[in-house]
């Protein structure tokens, strides 16, 4: 993440933001003056009047019902000698608003302050600072220059006077510079924040401790500001809070894929709150986070970081003596980077503007770079051809569909054919290797694989994720298809090798497929369906009947999905991306509704029969 | 009354009543007068004179009180062997007042291990067997039974064989008849040897005579008698080979005509029969013709077996004269039985035996042997020879160790079997023998070494010994064609980046000498580059949840085998004993009174380099097995 971004989504909250800190309908609508306030103490002033009683903890500042004179917050300075105050405004700095809107007036009573107050008998200069959150026109800044130029430089004789205004870019730079800390989001939140702060400095991205304390910290978090429903503002305020995690947490070396990680749980809350809101401007807010700060702060990881990870062997490194451990390990580090580079793939097309011809041109441009990024990684990496849960069949559906969004059908081939082969070796259960468990959790792989010993719960009898390699064959030139599709069926469903006998110990597995409930999409952002719905058991071909050819399991898969379509309600949801479903489905392990892979591979309008997969065939896209 | 009757009687109101202990007459022993009179005594007045309805004053009971009593009589007298005899005589006195079927339960009785007098039941058991006579069954029931139970080393179990032998020799041999047959256990025929042993039979028609008596037992006795020529101290040397002819004769005769159980049981015997050090060079000469004839590689197992023992027993033997001179005759024999294809470890710890024998005295026959059964054999001749097999099994390998076997190895690995192919990797990390001569490649067309070259693909070979192999097929690349120099290329690289440590140091101390090394160099270097390059990339920094638990468990399950693996295999921790120093680092000890001084504790400990690959890529290591195993198979039939 580089600067322009960070500066990008500091000034949309920046902007976003109303002159006070209030409570509106019992909704906290986060002020401009709390900003202010913390970026005050953060220069080391002293404060002597604020607009609000300061209170503690969860509780919000209350607002004073006193005359302020154009003073909104006041603070000493270098040993009691300077006298700050600040004039907040919420408005745009214009000819129109000089007037209308009182900056002139706050200003005025601003520049004449009552210094009696025993506390500043030895001010020997007032700095008045005007700070509006909105742009300005020429209008504005002449009237504003004009209003210095007549303003008297001193303050009875003795006491001088200078006026400065910070707009909108030096706000943000201000509090780019000072205030990147908790205290910049509402007080409320700061204790919760702090401690998650402290949490992501510190535990290392991934390990127990992320999982099982932060995560559900910084979820609470999440919730906590978007359950008030303060739309907006609410959305715009989880960026800053990532950027400040990522300004107080740099020095942990895990703290930028971490980053990711809280980003993709903020992006699912985000959208979720807004869908549920229903307010433009929220869901506006939230497409903003997912696209330019999600999406970008992705391109801007695997830009910078792409080249050394797809160098040979680099995913593969971790834990070298513990065999069949530190495999799994590898292997879900290097599909976690292989899912988020198809996400990145994914959602380019999907979410980023593409308005001009040539803007159009880049992005395709750069679907081809990250397709070819994912054929580095895959390449170099054989961990990240190695399914270790049921579940991963989401990480293989983003693989592949970066690959076939930009032509790379060959490529998409020789994958698949890799992984049958991969994963035929690993149902012979030769060398220690062991099959796709069925479960969600990583636990009985890890005592498998820690202890030797097959713990009851490791099962590795039924797989969805075989059924989607099978049909994703689909797409390949039909004779190749045939036979990977032969191979698929005789090595992995019927566990046969490769003269036909049975392996030894092995049976047949059970092939299946999930149906989302008919409100999943309405539910997926925020929590996993996996138990609604229904779980289909594929039986595609009569007992003792046995295909011969590629093409009848070709067939079988097809028949099967027309009658799903025919019998099931089948449409992705039409207000939600489709990246940004198949994000959700990862975060939540919840398995990838199938017509993600059949709107690409059996097109609904027979016509379209065998034609080119591209993005007009993708309903989701 | 007379003194013994006095003694006796006072022994047995002694240990009459049960809640009483009997007091110890003989304590004072060894030489104890009134035992030593008592027991004279004994032994010569009629069993009818002696008081057995005073010891028995309740009739004589024929369950454990029987023994019960005597026992507690046995421990008023004491617990020398007088005392012993004088119980045995006074049990064989009351024997003798019951019915035969009474009796019988008595001698059951004997065979029972539940009871806490056992002890004394076997030491009455002579009397009672010299005393009476027995049915056959009954005596076969409880000989079996105490011989099984190994008993054997108790005095009194011995003394009731020997009591059988010379009071009724008859009905011994019966028993030795009923205790030999072909599937008899060793203790069994262990007894009927000890048994034919004391009936002395020392005329050699007799023993013709009873060895015929034993029909369809023959086999039996023959190993008997063979067990008998191997301890020649229970019979003269010259009758000894006069009844080998003579087993020999009836062997082949049986085996020629007999049911399919009894022909493998009369080869087994004809094969052990063949070398004896009783036998003469005349029987050594017609029993080999005669298994030269025989055997074949259709032979039952059990038979081939017997042929290995043969061998390994005769280069055990032999010392110059007609045995060394024979062997590598035997030698053939045991090609013409290949493959025995069996799962009897037996088979296999008596194959390295007689491989072992057999290296020291005849090298040349040895080589034929071992080579033809890597061909055949080669997985199971690895089993069998390995330090990983039973400890016993470790002869052969320690034999090869001493000497030179760079030829015999470098035809196995150039060999066009896989399985010798197989042998000769095996070898070639256990003897460590030295690279293969570039004379000898150079002799060898490319397809055999393209055969070495996937060979090695399919095994676990020390890094360092893999990459002299390597290194020595490169002065190869220049004559073979170019798919040999890519792959033997892919495999130098594939073994550098495998084990960076040792295989690197040796490819760069060579990497001159040859273009194609120092491409694999390149590739190797570039490749570590980029991994160091990788150091300290964000994107790697994170882990997956529960691995680190995982690692923890998986560490302490390697760290529990490899102590078990080093505690089972390490001759210095089946010496000593192990004892865990409580606290401190420093030790001491107090011994005889003195403290020795404070002795700091030593660390020992090994490191070794851990294979890379295989942990990184397991499916594609896999993979590349089984195309080398495809592309093997399709070289063999001819198809490259």
């Amino acid at each position: 993440m580089n600067d322009d971004l960070r500066t990008a989504f500091l000034t949309y909250y920046l902007q976003s933001l109303k002159e006070r800190t209030r409570l509106e309908k019992g909704i906290i609508k986060n002020g401009l003056d709390w900003v202010a306030y913390s970026l005050g103490i953060a220069n080391g002033f002293r404060p002597i009047r604020l607009p609000f009683f300061r209170n503690s903890g969860a509780e919000l500042p209350k607002a004073k019902n006193e005359i302020e004179y154009g003073i909104d917050e006041s603070f000493v300075v270098e040993g009691d000698k300077k006298l700050v105050i600040f004039v907040l405004k919420d408005e745009r700095l214009t000819n129109g608003t000089w007037t209308n809107n009182d900056f002139e007036g706050d200003l005025r009573r601003a520049i004449a302050p009552d210094l009696s107050d025993p506390l500043l008998k030895d001010i020997t200069t007032v700095e008045v600072v005007l700070i509006y959150n909105k742009d300005e026109d020429a209008g504005g800044v002449a009237l504003f220059d004009r209003f210095v130029q007549n303003a008297p430089s001193k303050i009875r004789d003795v006491i001088t006077l200078s006026i400065t205004r910070w707009n909108l870019s030096r706000l943000v730079e201000q509090v780019s510079e000072r205030l990147m800390n908790p205290n910049l989001l509402p007080s409320k939140y700061f204790s919760l924040f702090s401690y998650i702060c402290a949490q992501f400095a510190d535990f290392r991205h991934g390990s127990d401790q992320w999982e099982n304390q932060l995560i559900p910290n910084w979820r609470a978090f999440l919730r906590e500001v978007l359950a008030e429903r303060s739309g907006e503002r609410a959305v715009l305020m989880l960026p800053v809070a990532l950027l400040i995690l990522r300004e107080l947490g740099k020095e942990n070396p895990s703290s930028e894929t971490g980053l990711i990680d809280l980003t993709e749980w903020a992006v699912l809350e985000a959208w979720s709150s807004a869908l549920e809101s229903g307010e433009p401007l929220a869901l506006a807010a939230a497409h903003r986070l997912y696209g330019e700060f999600y999406l970008l702060q992705l391109e801007r990881f695997y830009r910078a970081h792409g080249h050394v990870i797809s160098k040979v062997h680099v995913l593969d490194q971790g834990g070298g003596g513990s065999f069949g451990v530190a495999q799994a390990a590898n292997a879900i580090k290097a599909l976690w980077h292989t899912a988020r580079v198809g996400l990145l793939a994914f959602g380019y097309f999907q979410v980023l503007a593409r308005r001009t011809t040539e803007e159009k041109a880049e992005h395709a441009k750069q679907a081809f770079e990250w397709a070819h990024l994912m054929i580095g990684l895959l390449n170099a990496s054989p961990a990240a051809d190695r399914p270790i849960l049921d579940i991963n069949h989401i990480e293989l559906f983003l693989i592949w569909r970066t690959l076939q969004q930009v032509g790379k059908k060959a490529d998409a081939g020789k994958w698949l054919a890799n992984l049958e082969k991969n994963l035929f070796l690993r149902r012979i259960g030769q060398d220690h290797l062991i099959f796709v468990h069925t479960g969600l959790n990583l636990e009985p792989v890890w005592e498998y694989l820690a202890s030797g010993e097959a713990p009851p719960e490791f099962d590795d009898t039924s797989s969805t994720l075989v059924v989607m390699l099978m049909m994703l064959c689909q797409t390949m030139a039909v004779p190749e298809r045939d036979a990977l599709l032969m191979l698929f069926w005789n090595e992995l469903v019927l566990a046969h090798d490769g003269e036909g006998r049975p392996l030894k110990g092995k049976t047949p597995l059970h092939l299946m497929a999930w149906q989302p409930p008919k409100d999943w999409s309405k539910k997926i952002l925020r929590e996993s369906v996996g138990q609604e719905g229904e779980c289909i058991v594929l039986n595609l071909f009569e007992i003792g009947s046995e295909p011969t050819t590629g093409a009848e399991i070709a067939e079988a898969l097809e028949r099967f999905v027309r009658e799903v379509r025919a019998k099931r309600e089948t449409a992705l949801p039409e207000e939600i991306p489709a990246s940004l479903v198949a994000l959700a489905c990862l975060k939540h392990q919840n398995p990838l509704p199938m017509e993600f892979w059949c709107s690409l591979i059996y097109p609904l309008k027979p016509q379209d029969d065998n034609g080119p997969v591209n993005e007009k065939n993708n309903p989701s896209s | 009354m007379e003194e013994w009757k006095k003694i006796l009687d006072s022994a047995i109101q002694d240990s009459g009543n049960p809640d009483k202990e009997p007091r110890d007459l003989g304590r004072n022993r060894p030489d104890n007068p009134k035992i030593v009179l008592l027991l004279e005594a004994l032994r010569n007045v009629s069993k009818k004179e002696l008081p057995v309805d005073a010891l028995f004053p309740e009739g004589i009971p024929t369950d454990e009180q029987f023994f019960e009593r005597l026992h507690r009589l046995r421990i008023s007298l004491g617990f020398g062997q007088p005392e012993v005899e004088i119980v045995a005589i006074l049990a064989s006195a009351a024997v003798e007042k019951l019915s035969i079927e009474e009796r019988s339960l008595i001698l059951l009785g004997i065979a029972d291990d539940s009871s806490e007098n056992l002890s004394l039941r076997l030491e009455v058991f002579p009397q009672l067997v010299r005393d009476h006579s027995w049915p056959l069954e009954l005596l076969f029931k409880v000989f079996l039974t105490v011989n099984d139970k190994k008993y054997q080393g108790n005095n009194g179990y011995d003394r009731a064989v020997q009591a059988l032998a010379e009071s009724r020799p008859e009905q011994a041999f019966d028993l030795v008849k009923k205790l030999i047959t072909p599937q008899s256990s060793e203790k069994n025929l262990g007894l009927a040897q000890y048994l034919l042993g004391l009936l002395r039979l020392n005329d050699k028609e007799v023993i013709q005579q009873k060895i015929n008596d034993f029909d369809s037992h023959l086999m039996g006795a023959a190993v008997v008698q063979h067990r008998i020529l191997y301890t020649r101290s229970l019979i003269p040397t010259t009758w000894a080979r006069g009844l080998t002819e003579a087993v020999m004769a009836h062997l082949q005769s049986v085996y020629l005509s007999g049911e399919p159980e009894e022909q493998i049981a009369a080869f087994i015997v004809a094969a052990h029969l063949t070398w004896c050090p009783a036998n003469t060079e005349v029987i050594f000469q017609s029993s080999v013709e005669w298994l030269e004839a025989t055997v074949s590689e259709t032979l039952p197992e059990e038979c081939k077996l017997a042929v290995i023992v043969l061998i390994h027993n005769a280069s055990f033997w032999a010392k110059g004269g007609y045995l060394e001179a024979n062997l590598p005759r035997l030698a053939d024999l045991w090609l013409k039985i290949i493959p025995v294809d069996s799962t009897n470890l037996k088979y296999w710890d008596g194959v390295d035996l007689a491989l072992h024998d057999l290296i020291e005295k005849n090298q040349p026959a040895f080589q034929t042997i071992f080579i033809r059964l890597a061909e055949i054999e080669g997985k199971k001749l690895i089993d069998a020879i390995s330090d990983s097999a039973a400890q016993q099994n470790r002869m052969l390998l320690y034999s090869l160790r001493q000497r030179d076997n760079t030829g015999l190895v470098q035809d196995l690995l150039l060999s066009k079997h896989r399985r010798a192919r197989r042998v000769g990797v095996f070898l070639y990390d256990e003897l460590d023998t030295p690279i293969i001569n570039k004379d000898r490649l150079d002799s060898e067309e490319e397809e055999r070494l393209l055969l070495l070259l996937l060979e090695l693909r399919l095994h676990n070979v020390s890094g360092l010994g893999l990459a002299r192999l390597l290194v020595s097929l490169l002065s190869q690349t220049e004559r073979c064609s170019s798919d040999f120099k890519d792959e033997l290329l892919e495999d130098l690289v594939l073994l550098g980046k495998d084990l960076p440590g040792t295989v690197l140091e040796f490819f760069g101390s060579l990497s001159n000498c040859s273009a194609t090394l120092k491409s694999a160099l390149d590739q190797i270097n570039e490749y570590f580059d980029g991994l160091k390059a990788s150091d300290g990339c964000p994107a790697l920094k994170m882990t997956i949840p529960g691995y680190a638990k995982a690692s923890e468990l998986f560490a302490k399950r390697f760290s529990r085998q490899v102590s078990a693996a080093v505690e089972k295999n390490s001759i210095f921790a089946q010496l000593t004993s192990k004892m865990i120093l409580l606290y401190a680092l420093n030790h001491s000890s107090y011994q005889h009174g003195v403290l020795t001084a404070p002795q700091a504790l030593e660390q020992i400990s090994h490191s070794q380099e851990s294979p890379r690959i295989g942990v990184i890529a397991p499916e594609s290591q896999a993979f590349r097995r089984l195309i080398a195993k495809n592309w093997i198979h399709r070289i063999e039939k001819g198809d490259r």
